[in-house]
């Protein structure tokens, strides 16, 4: 749709007018590539996803050789896709990869170096322990985002922002048309204002504004509220544009067995916004994988729904480029991580606990000339990357400086989504080590 | 102290009090009364009364005196003489109904009085009467640009405060209070301990307690299982609680029966039928407020503390537990000695878990010899165990860290947050065991963990049959014993190096109660209580958390975050002194915060971009949440944002989420910020709002909340209307924003002026203060649409506000035409404007509700 279209779109909704006043609210559209963090809350366990394992390992608390997994000790064999990519025959991992898996690059062996939650998911997520520094989908919603309403979605997970934009929760479509046309009735095809007053008082608005924020001496808070309220106002117009979108009816929020099921609808919701042109960036939330007890049920069902989510996510975004033509399957930088994984054994209660290597998956529609990248031992210890990041296989000359971390991770992911302008404020420590070129 | 003046024009305020009736008096003078009025605020209301008012009113005493001739010909004005207080009582009085009369009627403008003409306009007597009733109207705006005080504390002495008065303009907001009235405002003008009095004051009725609760909410996160996807009911279950289900169970069964003795059509008109719905509301009730009194449980231990001014303590060394109705009689049963009607939510009162089970079939007293469960006031409560579970690996310890958290501000993942040992993470099974590097952490937190020893990972009390809450796997295992009640391989339970006594080895607890009474005894004595609970209540008072210690020197920032820290932790030090010096008392913590610079900051003098960096979450400028901006729309308003059927406004069903509301399950944070689909929040509310409020106020009969100083007639072309609306928006800025400064009364009045000029310069802009095209025929154009919500928001007012179009008469509509609106205006109100003076009001409200200030505080 291009500005024709939208203002067309903007008249039938009775606000075209409204913009015209707002030289800075120029109707924008985003047709860049559309960044999505999948957060797989609470740590999975990648030996039984991406980073398979099928053997025995030493239980340091009973001393005993044990298996890592209980489908292992079944007999159960470890899979691959046709270009090699290995998973383990666990949950729903056989439709996810044979359907994902040549979008996919898996980097295996990440070593978060804790297992406290926060401190993983903030090393995970922003690339290093201390507080303070940008996610990704934060960084690219303030490099592309600038005047977008929904630029940066949220529906949880690490999404600090350092100031540099705003997160919003997108829910509940039917209200959300209310939204769009707040000029209008809800059950009146009316209008409570003409467009001339409106003008006069977004004037008058822009006018406050300016004035509250020339005031140098006033609260950074109120300073930053007013700043933060211009950008929304202004890009608050262009709403309208989701009106298009819309789906008719809603992805469902429980899965086939009534159980909570969210991730689908965040993902419906983001796919419209993105459509509509308004969305650079969108956190997704799949919550359950810190099974401390009862691990491969749980783990499972967890891991079930995020397959769910991801295939969801690709066939929606197919869906929508044929009915709407928006191109969105070529544009999605997928990338899906946790806290870190989780232990290569099985506690008492037939549960894992928090193990500091974990994996991230990264999936855009053309796919990855290399498909995994960086691993584990046999017994789920860190590997070094050699210089051409060909795995080093022998943990025994594993090679501290050359080992993956968080900020090698955020690193890749900077230089994906174009934002390494902010690495000089948002400094990364990587060391010798450089993943960038996997992304050829 | 420097004073400012408020400079009001009076000239038109006769428009007020609707005085036409003695209108055109031979006596009235041929001047124009008096122009401008100024408040002098270095006199408060008693010293201007005895050194300015008094003495002219002494002279009316002759004839307004109880018997006297002007009271018995029905004057209204007294006075009391000798006595000055009771005078300026009886003044107050007399202002609040009859306002400018008080200077009208001695100067003969416009009125007639009895005791004729007795100084002039331009007199500093009538000067005098005009500044009082500008001061005691409740409605009008007063010394509100009192210089800013500095902050005193160190740390924050570059920083300007709001001034007292809006100071505590903003308390009753953000704890959804009434505003204070003009009488209140100017006794804490010049006074401190005036101002903490009036705070405290704020600090009772729902309103303050529902505060609390969301305020604690906030932190506990237990209304989960109220909004969340967890019922609270299912999150407990029946298999310990024996009873929970008893009671929403025989209502469901008879309201089934009742739907079967009704038939298919539960709507049909029959006895039977009637019976059955209602059955089924009945159930339903008791269905909802089971869930929400076991949810709000702690909330509840909280609000039952706090009001009852118990020391704070309580909330954790209660050996009790807050019940309703709901769930009282099936957690309980026993312990209640007075009556209560078992439908009531409100009845809050302490009880007991006596209905509890620890095995099918066996009874906890059967087991334990105990009555009821042990208490140990949140840390026990079912939801707070259940929203913080626990794991046989986990063994307690998010519990533990949680415990630290709330209550001792204490965040044990950010006491070393570095990379760990790979090694030691991969290989150390046992984090609590010393020789490695988790052991500094797990010292502290591992013997806290043991304390909840008796609660086990769902939160049933000794869940494993009565005996413990320690997983068959480990009873099963060389390291048990018996008796045990924690891991032999743990750290005992204890904390702060104090080991909790037991009667033997990792054994029950040999005290009263049970080992979280312990612990909760110990946590109320060590000093860090009075701080962490300082900074529990920040998110709930001043919507952040507190400042975080930063970690990375080589930040940009580090130095002023440092600073900033500092001072932060050592007004949290002092304020938790005073905490601890006022018995515990949460409300006197509650007003030192209010009063320090956390809550009250307005400007920094001279400060660096680094240093506003550092203090970026200082003061005002914080966003209301929805649940603050539905109760400041109560309070500035007068009125809600709700639909008829709602039982809560908008911003608390249809746009909670939107406008940053909390499930407290997967959504648990709050914005900071604004963001378009906020904003879009806002301006629907403002829209959906702003007319129907003009429309309400204008129409004849009804109080005036926001424009007390304007008529519909009011003709914004003279200088005398000009005064009067720029008098209103002052007084509609004061109640909205919390500010007067002229500069944005010039705006507003600018944008008035411009609304109304471009109406007139509309070809025929509509009369009415509604218009449709799809209900105005056929050659209407939507383009001109401008909908206004016409209805009687208060059918119970005593004012019925309905449009009588079947009433006017021809003769009605030729006087209008000929420039005579009030024929027709006598059936229509409000809505007949053809004048064009209250649409303008409608766009002024809607800039007012939308701006940043209105939407912060």
């Amino acid at each position: 749709m291009d500005r024709r279209d939208l203002l067309k779109a903007l008249f039938a909704a009775g606000l075209a007018p409204a913009l015209a006043p707002f030289a800075r609210a120029e109707a924008l559209r985003y047709e860049g590539p559309i960044y999505i963090t999948v957060f797989a809350e609470g740590g999975w366990d990648v030996t039984s996803l991406c980073d398979p394992k099928n053997g025995q390992r030493l239980n340091p608390a009973s001393g005993e050789n044990v298996w890592i997994n209980h489908w292992a000790e079944a007999g159960q064999s470890i899979a691959s896709t046709a270009s090699g990519l290995r998973y383990a025959p666990f949950a729903d991992n056989e439709r996810l990869f044979q359907t994902l898996g040549s979008k996919m690059m898996v980097i295996n062996g990440i070593d978060t170096q804790t297992n406290a939650h926060n401190a993983g998911v903030r090393h995970t997520f922003s690339g290093r322990f201390a507080d303070g520094y940008p996610a990704q989908t934060a960084l690219a919603a303030a490099q592309h985002g600038a005047g977008l309403p929904l630029a940066f979605l949220s529906n949880g997970g690490y999404r600090e922002t350092a100031g540099l934009t705003q997160f919003t929760l997108m829910q509940d479509p039917s209200t959300l048309s209310d939204l769009i046309n707040p000029n209008d009735p809800k059950w009146v095809d009316s209008h409570y204002h003409r467009a001339e007053s409106l003008n006069l008082i977004a004037e008058a608005r822009q006018a406050r504004l300016d004035r509250l924020m020339g005031q140098h001496q006033i609260t950074q808070r109120l300073s930053d509220a007013a700043r933060f309220m211009e950008s929304s106002r202004a890009g608050r117009d262009q709403l309208a544009a989701l009106n298009n979108f819309l789906p008719e009816t809603l992805a469902p929020a429980t899965d086939a067995d009534g159980r909570w099921h969210p991730i689908l609808r965040q993902i419906q919701l983001a796919l419209v916004s993105a459509a509509a042109g308004l969305t650079v960036s969108a956190d997704l939330v799949q919550w359950g994988f810190d099974t401390h007890a009862n691990h491969d049920t749980s783990q499972s069902i967890a891991l079930s729904q995020l397959s769910d989510g991801l295939i969801y996510l690709w066939q929606e975004a197919a869906d929508m480029d044929q009915r709407f033509g928006t191109n969105l399957v070529s544009r999605l930088r997928v990338v899906v991580a946790s806290d870190f994984g989780r232990t290569p054994w099985y506690n008492d209660g037939d549960g894992k606990d928090h193990w500091p290597l974990g994996s991230a998956i990264l999936m855009r529609d053309t796919g990855f000339a290399q498909h995994t990248v960086g691993g584990t031992s046999d017994d789920v210890e860190a590997l070094s990357l050699n210089a051409d990041l060909s795995l080093n296989a022998d943990p025994q000359a594993a090679e501290q400086s050359r080992i993956i971390r968080p900020a090698h991770l955020q690193q890749l992911l900077r230089y994906w989504a174009s934002v390494e302008t902010y690495n000089a404020t948002f400094p990364l420590e990587t060391g010798s080590l450089d993943l960038r070129s996997l992304l050829g | 102290m420097h004073r400012l003046f408020i400079v009001v024009s009076l000239s038109l305020m006769s428009v007020l009090t609707g005085c036409s009736q003695e209108l055109a008096s031979s006596g009235s003078p041929p001047t124009a009364p008096v122009a401008d009025v100024r408040i002098d605020c270095n006199a408060n209301d008693d010293e201007f009364f005895s050194t300015k008012v008094w003495p002219i009113l002494r002279e009316c005493s002759s004839c307004h005196v109880e018997g006297g001739v002007a009271v018995n010909q029905g004057a209204r004005f007294i006075v009391a003489p000798g006595n000055a207080i009771a005078s300026q009582d009886l003044l107050r009085d007399f202002i609040a109904v009859a306002g400018d009369r008080l200077v009208n009627k001695p100067t003969l403008y416009q009125v007639s009085h009895g005791g004729g003409h007795l100084f002039d306009t331009d007199s500093p007597e009538a000067a005098t009467l005009a500044e009082a009733v500008l001061r005691y109207s409740q409605s009008a705006p007063q010394c509100t640009e009192e210089e800013s005080p500095v902050a005193e504390q160190p740390g924050y002495r570059d920083v300007s405060l709001i001034s007292r008065t809006r100071t505590l303009r903003k308390a009753a907001i953000m704890l959804g209070s009434p505003l204070p009235d003009t009488s209140t405002l100017n006794e804490v003008r010049d006074d401190d301990d005036a101002l903490r009095a009036e705070l405290r004051a704020l600090m009772q009725g729902p309103s303050f307690e529902a505060w609390l609760k969301n305020g604690a909410n906030d932190r506990l996160l237990s209304r989960k299982y109220l909004d969340g996807m967890s019922e609270a009911q299912e999150t407990l279950g029946g298999t310990y609680y024996e009873a929970l289900y008893e009671r929403t169970g025989e209502a469901f069964s008879s309201a089934d029966a009742a739907a079967t003795a009704c038939g298919d059509d539960l709507e049909a008109d029959t006895s039977e039928c009637a019976y059955a719905r209602a059955e089924r509301q009945r159930a339903n009730l008791i269905y909802q407020e089971t869930q929400r009194a076991l949810a709000e449980e702690p909330l509840e231990l909280i609000r039952h503390v706090v009001t009852n001014d118990r020391p704070y303590r309580e909330v954790l060394t209660a050996d009790y537990r807050m019940m309703n109705p709901f769930t009282y009689e099936v957690l309980d049963g026993a312990s209640w000695q007075s009556s209560y009607d078992p439908l009531d939510p409100t009845d809050w009162r302490p009880g007991q878990i006596r209905r509890y089970r620890v095995a099918w079939g066996v009874s906890l007293q059967a087991r334990t010899g105990r009555d009821y469960l042990p208490s140990a006031g949140i840390l026990s409560s079912p939801v707070f165990l259940a929203r913080f579970p626990s794991t046989e690996t986990n063994r307690n310890r998010a519990r533990a860290r949680w415990t630290y958290q709330f209550f001792l501000g204490v965040d044990i993942e950010r006491l070393a947050v570095r990379a760990m040992d790979p090694e030691e993470l991969q290989q150390v099974t046992n984090p609590g065991a010393e020789g490695s590097s988790c052991f500094g952490c797990h010292s502290l937190l591992d013997p806290v963990a043991a304390t909840f020893q008796n609660w086990g990972n769902d939160g049933h009390y000794l869940d494993r049959l009565g005996y413990d809450a320690l997983p068959p796997s480990y009873i099963g295992s060389e390291h048990h014993q018996p008796n045990d009640r924690w891991y032999r391989q743990q750290l005992p339970a204890g904390f702060n190096q104090q080991t909790m006594p037991t009667i033997s080895p990792y054994g029950p607890f040999s005290g009263q109660g049970d080992g979280l009474r312990w612990l909760a005894e110990q946590i109320v004595a060590d000093d860090r209580f009075a701080t962490g609970t300082v900074q529990f209540w920040f998110k709930g008072l001043l919507g952040r958390e507190p400042l975080l210690r930063p970690l990375e020197p080589s930040d940009p920032n580090y130095s002023a975050d440092l600073e900033a820290w500092q001072a932060e932790q050592s007004l949290i030090r002092e304020l938790g002194q005073h905490f601890r010096d006022n018995n515990e008392s949460l409300k006197s913590l509650l007003v030192e915060m209010m009063m320090s610079p956390l809550f009250r900051s307005e400007r920094f003098d001279q400060a660096t971009s680094a240093r506003r960096e550092a203090l970026r979450e200082l003061g005002i400028g914080q966003l209301l949440t929805p649940e603050q901006l539905d109760k400041k729309l109560t309070a500035v308003l007068g009125q809600s944002w709700k639909l008829d059927w709602q039982q809560r406004g908008q911003l608390l069903e249809n746009y909670y989420l939107f406008y940053g509301g909390i499930d407290s399950d997967g959504i648990t944070e709050r914005p900071q910020y604004l963001n378009s689909m906020m904003v879009s929040v806002t301006e629907r509310m403002a829209n959906e709002l702003a007319c129907e409020l003009v429309f309400q106020e204008f129409w004849p009969g009804m109080p005036r909340t926001l424009f007390p100083m304007v008529e519909i007639t009011t003709d914004p072309t003279t200088e005398a209307g000009e005064a009067a609306i720029r008098t209103n928006l002052q007084h509609l800025m004061w109640r909205l924003w919390g500010t007067t400064e002229p500069a944005e009364i010039d705006a507003a009045w600018a944008l008035y002026k411009a609304l109304y000029e471009q109406r007139l310069s509309w070809d025929e802009p509509t009369p009415y203060l509604s218009q449709v095209a799809i209900w105005s025929g056929p050659d209407a154009d939507p383009d001109e649409d401008e909908y206004c919500p016409v209805r009687d928001r208060d059918p119970n007012d005593g004012v019925a506000i309905s449009l009588n179009w079947d009433g006017i008469t021809n003769s009605d509509w030729v006087a209008a035409s000929n420039g005579n609106p009030e024929p027709v205006r006598a059936h229509l109100g409000s809505f007949y404007n053809p004048e064009q003076t209250l649409r303008p009001w409608v766009g002024v409200l809607v800039y007012l509700l939308t701006d940043i200030q209105f939407l912060t505080e």
